[in-house]
């Protein structure tokens, strides 16, 4: 099946109305539908007890189609071409040849390689990754994107609080206000659109007028007659915060030299702008940004084999990747900026291991995978668990549960690094319960927990 | 919305449960309009005593609200007014647990919602102007037969199909612009002709041939997998046609086995193994998709699907070095059974054997008249309508009263359900007349203004509930609203298109050089707005901050709010401009093409007041016109 992390939970067609709103009621929507989200919030943040709170941003990278372990971060002896130049540094084993910045900057990576899928097909794997929850069609509708629960939680700024680069991050606020919803751009190098810039000289102020009468004219701005337009409202009024301000329009402006930099790529660019966004500490808290292609089951190190016309093989994905990140990291901490940022780079499962399939490329699997963290109080140069020979099995877990770590456990690991109860839980409209990390369904029940081996 | 916020509402309010509330709707009425409410044309109706039952259930009703002590509405209600079963459905059961309806749309408001509903278009103002002006006691289903009548619905339930079957140029290397054409005329023969969805589908699951020179295999050609073992295209068409045709997904069990897995999900599904699903995977197990080379390069490949006279569902593969995404498979070879009943081929050419067992099952008619009310009435009986568990259907074999079902069946009306299903097999099974029950029926016909709860207006279906256009439909109504068609050339479909409803998959239009043009500009429009690819990316009609930035700053819509310009030469604000209308007038007018009613006279006092001194006559039109297009409910079916 070919990766598609969208099609169990979106239909044609369908309204989308934010569950809060409904529990709040009808008659509530009208003001609170419409306030700006910091109000909604304690006027002072301050950490969940027993959080790390080292971290105020979240970079997620996710490489959709999961990539194959065993040729990137748990590297196994032989798989790469022989050619190709095998690094350890820190103790990270790591092919240079296709990662040639990561295996430069291994102190700065922690490499998790006890880590395990309970899914093997990419639509419920990636809403894993997108939700820490198993995908169950009576509850999906009530769960949120981590994304949003992170924006939900922590102090806003001008910036949207949950920002998606390179598509749609897969779900959206759900039940949550739909302000902390994904603000989800396709271009993201040069968004084109912070500007009204149709009157020369006159445009702004052109464009404040018409907006204003657009305010006073509107009647459903005044009030709503369903939460769907007050949403709709209230995404305008985010939109004019947006524009005419250099310090969000600056986020997507992007540097010749620093896209040359990062690489003329859909990732390098969405990485810039990452980073951009994060060095604005303006209130952008998660920050999603899909790489996609990684579903590698043929030809994996053909350089420059191509599915659709855009690159599937691992070679040009992880050099992409690979430049893009390592400008990324370096920039982030020449700026100071990295110690607040935690960088989290992974997929959604494994892939087989020992010698390539018939194609030349490696299937799903479950049972091993990893994942990458980087800044953000956590500490560089370590490894955390092992897999055994070929990488088919965890060897050792490698951190307190003595199991493997589940993408639960690393959303843990993500809230408590925001400073965000990991333990947290909420009514649902629908009289259920939404637990921000769910009990993992991998056989023996295990309870979420924070990978506290990864913090300096 | 999923089931379980439906049941809350009993729980909360102590009042009846299923057990309560079905009895008098089981016997279900066949088919409700009979002498009382006059003959229609489609569907055959025997002689049905609706009054007497009628009476017994209101009856009832009110027996169950005295006895659980249920507020009674406002609501008063005698099935007088009903137009059809549905109406009967659903205003019987909101006067049963005292929820008020809305009230009536206004004519203009009806207008809108259901010329988009039916054709994915906007009414123009002259359009407006007529219907809210005519006093025919007829008009509205005047109206509905002639948008059922329209090119415009052929154009827009084709889109509707297509989106369903995703079957896009840009399905990796082996569906190309050639197959894509025939397919999506394939589907449009279908949605301009009175056929039967019956036959429609048997085409769809048994096509052969020539996926170039033959629309229908492109359906399956669209499920094949690329370097997979071969049972991998197999379990993949088989997940689409039980979800397309009988609303049940069925991808879990082709990995593993129900239990221990899908108790809390779907219980049907929870009693199924992976073995079940190999024996209907089978039915597929002796098609051959032949792939072939269409260019030198082997850049593009069609398809030329056969089938054998003999063999099973096999679980050796033919690469032991490939074994493909899903866990091994085990024994066999597995002859066809079916899933969904246990039926066995009857003869050699088992594709044929499994469409005449989906098309004569209930639960096809079932899922495709849900998949249609999840349209028209925004949220399905059984939501999400490709979420069908057949355990939880019956309400007379309501499943155990524990969690997390607690013994609640899935449909939030089975009885209206079971009608819709009836009708729709009465009909011959064709789209038009059951599109026409729902969207005739009174209870399509309310406002989406209500005072009620937005729950109750949920659970009850109480109020119209608005539907956030779709990328093409936004497209299209600023087109249709500022007069600014722009020409779009696609390879395949003869001459011009002007609107995006008519587009044949999400690849289009596309740009003939590398150079921007308007195919280019257009294209991001509907990939913003949520259109999806039909492949990797979904169609997404939720809404955040990018849009309205895209919508007002984007060059393809205020340029439109212009003067005639090069590029559009006859624009609504160029007429106006030109014209001796009066401002009112003008204000009017604007609102007419874009809200599609008069303006408030707040809006006009507000529209008149616009400080403007600088202004031409033309920028202040366009200022009001622009000012209109954003506001939010130009961007609702409401």
């Amino acid at each position: 099946m070919r990766p598609n992390s969208f099609s169990v939970i979106k239909r044609p067609g369908r309204i989308r109305i934010s569950r809060r709103d409904l529990l709040r009621g009808f008659g509530a929507l009208g003001v609170l539908g419409r306030l700006p989200a910091e109000v909604l919030r304690p006027a002072v943040w301050t950490p969940a007890p027993g959080t790390r709170a080292t971290a105020q941003t979240c970079i997620f990278i996710n490489l959709l189609g999961a990539p194959s372990h065993v040729d990137t971060f748990d590297y196994k002896a032989g798989n790469a071409p022989a050619n190709h130049k095998i690094v350890t540094s820190n103790g990270i084993t790591i092919n240079s040849t296709i990662f040639p910045n990561l295996s430069a900057i291994t102190g700065d990576l922690c490499v998790i390689r006890s880590m395990q899928s309970v899914e093997e097909a990419h639509p419920r794997g990636q809403w894993a990754v997108h939700t820490a929850h198993s995908s169950n069609p009576a509850v999906d509708a009530e769960t949120p994107h981590i994304g949003a629960v992170v924006a939900s939680e922590l102090p806003a700024g001008k910036f949207p609080a949950f920002l998606a680069l390179n598509g749609n991050p897969g779900q959206g606020s759900a039940f949550l206000s739909g302000a902390y919803g994904p603000t989800t751009t396709q271009t993201s190098c040069g968004f084109p659109y912070f500007q009204h810039d149709f009157y020369g000289g006159a445009s702004q102020q052109r464009f404040d007028q018409k907006y204003a009468l657009l305010k006073a004219l509107d009647p459903s701005r005044a009030s709503a007659p369903d939460p769907a337009y007050a949403n709709f409202d209230a995404f305008y009024e985010t939109a004019r915060g947006m524009m005419y301000d250099p310090a969000i329009g600056n986020v997507f402006s992007c540097a010749d030299a620093d896209v040359a930099r990062y690489g003329n790529t859909e990732i390098g660019k969405a990485l810039l702008v990452a980073r951009q966004a994060v060095q604005a500490r303006n209130g952008a808290r998660f920050i999603h940004v899909l790489h996609q292609n990684w579903d590698t089951h043929a030809q994996m190190y053909t350089r420059g084999y191509r599915l659709a016309g855009t690159l599937a093989n691992l070679w040009d994905l992880a050099v992409e990747l690979d430049r893009g990140l390592g400008a990324l990291v370096a920039d982030l901490k020449a700026s100071g900026d990295l110690a607040r940022t935690l960088i989290v780079v992974m997929g959604e499962f494994g892939r087989t291991p020992g010698p390539l399939n018939g194609q030349g490329g490696r299937d799903h699997l479950k049972t091993a995978m990893c994942g990458v963290l980087i800044g953000g109080g956590v500490a560089g140069g370590r490894v955390i668990g092992s897999t055994d020979a070929i990488g088919r099995v965890t060897a050792n877990p490698g951190w307190s549960q003595n199991r493997g770590i589940y993408i639960q456990d690393i959303t843990a690991t993500i809230y408590s690094a925001l400073g965000i109860d990991w333990t947290k839980t909420l009514p649902t409209p629908s009289g259920g319960t939404f637990q921000y990390c769910p009990i993992i369904s991998n056989g023996a029940n295990s309870v979420p927990t924070p990978v506290n081996e990864v913090f300096a | 919305m999923p089931a379980l916020t439906r049941f809350r509402h009993f729980v909360i309010r102590g009042g009846p449960t299923r057990a309560a509330l079905l009895p008098a709707l089981v016997a279900g009425f066949a088919c409700q309009m009979g002498a009382q409410y006059g003959p229609t044309p489609d569907i055959a109706c025997p002689a049905y005593p609706a009054a007497m039952r009628h009476q017994d259930e209101l009856a009832r009703a009110r027996e169950q609200r005295v006895k659980n002590n249920i507020r009674r509405g406002p609501l008063d209600y005698n099935g007088s007014q009903d137009v059809n079963f549905i109406d009967t459905q659903l205003f019987s059961r909101m006067y049963r647990d005292g929820v008020t309806p809305a009230g009536p749309a206004s004519d203009a408001e009806f207008l809108r919602r259901v010329t988009l509903d039916l054709t994915g278009h906007i009414p123009t103002a002259q359009q407006v102007l007529d219907y809210t002006a005519s006093t025919d006691p007829n008009k509205s289903n005047a109206l509905i037969e002639s948008l059922l009548g329209s090119s415009q619905f052929v154009d827009y339930w084709t889109l509707w199909f297509g989106n369903t079957f995703q079957v896009t140029s840009q399905y990796y290397d082996f569906i190309g612009i050639p197959g894509r054409t025939l397919f999506y005329n394939f589907v449009r023969n279908f949605v301009a002709s009175s056929g039967s969805y019956q036959d429609f589908v048997t085409a769809l699951i048994t096509g052969s041939g020539d996926t170039y020179q033959n629309g229908a295999p492109n359906y399956l050609m669209r499920g094949l997998q690329y370097s997979q073992p071969v049972q991998d295209s197999f379990d993949e068409i088989t997940n689409r046609v039980t979800t397309h045709f009988l609303g049940v997904q069925t991808t879990c069990i082709s990995c593993h086995d129900g239990r221990g897995h899908l108790e809390s999900i779907n219980l049907f599904l929870a009693g199924k193994k992976r073995v079940d699903f190999w024996q209907q995977s089978a039915f597929f197990a002796r098609m051959n998709i032949l792939r072939e080379a269409v260019d030198p390069a082997g850049a593009e490949r069609k398809g030329i699907i056969t089938d054998a006279a003999a063999g099973g569902y096999n679980s050796v593969l033919a690469d032991p070095n490939n074994p493909g995404p899903r866990p091994a498979r085990t024994g066999g070879p597995y002859s066809a059974a079916y899933l969904f009943g246990g039926q066995t081929p009857q003869a050699g050419n088992w594709r044929q054997e499994l469409a005449r067992l989906v098309v004569n099952d209930r639960q096809f008619a079932r899922a495709f008249v849900n998949y249609l009310w999840a349209q028209l009435y925004r949220i399905g009986i059984v939501d999400p309508p490709s979420g069908f568990d057949l355990a939880r259907l019956d309400p007379a074999n309501p499943p155990p009263n524990v969690p997390p079902f607690n013994g609640q069946i899935q449909p939030s009306n089975p009885a209206l359900l079971e009608q819709l299903t009836d009708a729709f097999i009465a009909s011959g099974y064709q789209l038009r007349p059951m599109i026409r029950l729902m969207v005739q029926a009174r209870a399509y016909h309310l406002s989406s203004v209500y005072t009620g709860s937005q729950v109750q207006a949920e659970q009850y279906y109480a109020k119209a509930l608005p539907r956030r256009l779709s990328a093409e439909e936004i497209y299209d109504a600023v087109t249709t609203a500022t007069n600014t068609p722009t020409a779009m050339t696609v390879e395949g479909i003869p001459g011009t298109l002007y609107y995006a409803g008519q587009l044949p998959d999400p690849s289009e239009p596309r740009s003939s050089s590398a150079v921007l043009d308007t195919n280019n500009y257009i294209r991001d429009f509907l990939g913003g707005f949520g259109r999806g690819d039909w492949n990797l990316i979904a169609r997404d009609n939720t809404s955040n901050p990018v849009l309205p930035l895209t919508y007002m700053n984007s060059n393809t819509v205020t340029p439109r709010t212009f003067g005639n310009t090069l590029f559009f030469g006859d624009s609504l604000v160029g007429r106006l401009a030109a014209s001796t209308a009066g401002d009112q007038d003008a204000v009017t007018q604007i609102a007419l093409a874009t809200v599609g009613r008069p303006p408030t006279a707040a809006e006009m006092a507000t529209a008149l007041a616009y400080p403007v001194p600088a202004y031409s006559r033309e920028q202040w039109l366009s200022d009001i016109l622009w000012v209109y297009l954003n506001e939010t409910e130009f961007f609702f079916s409401h």
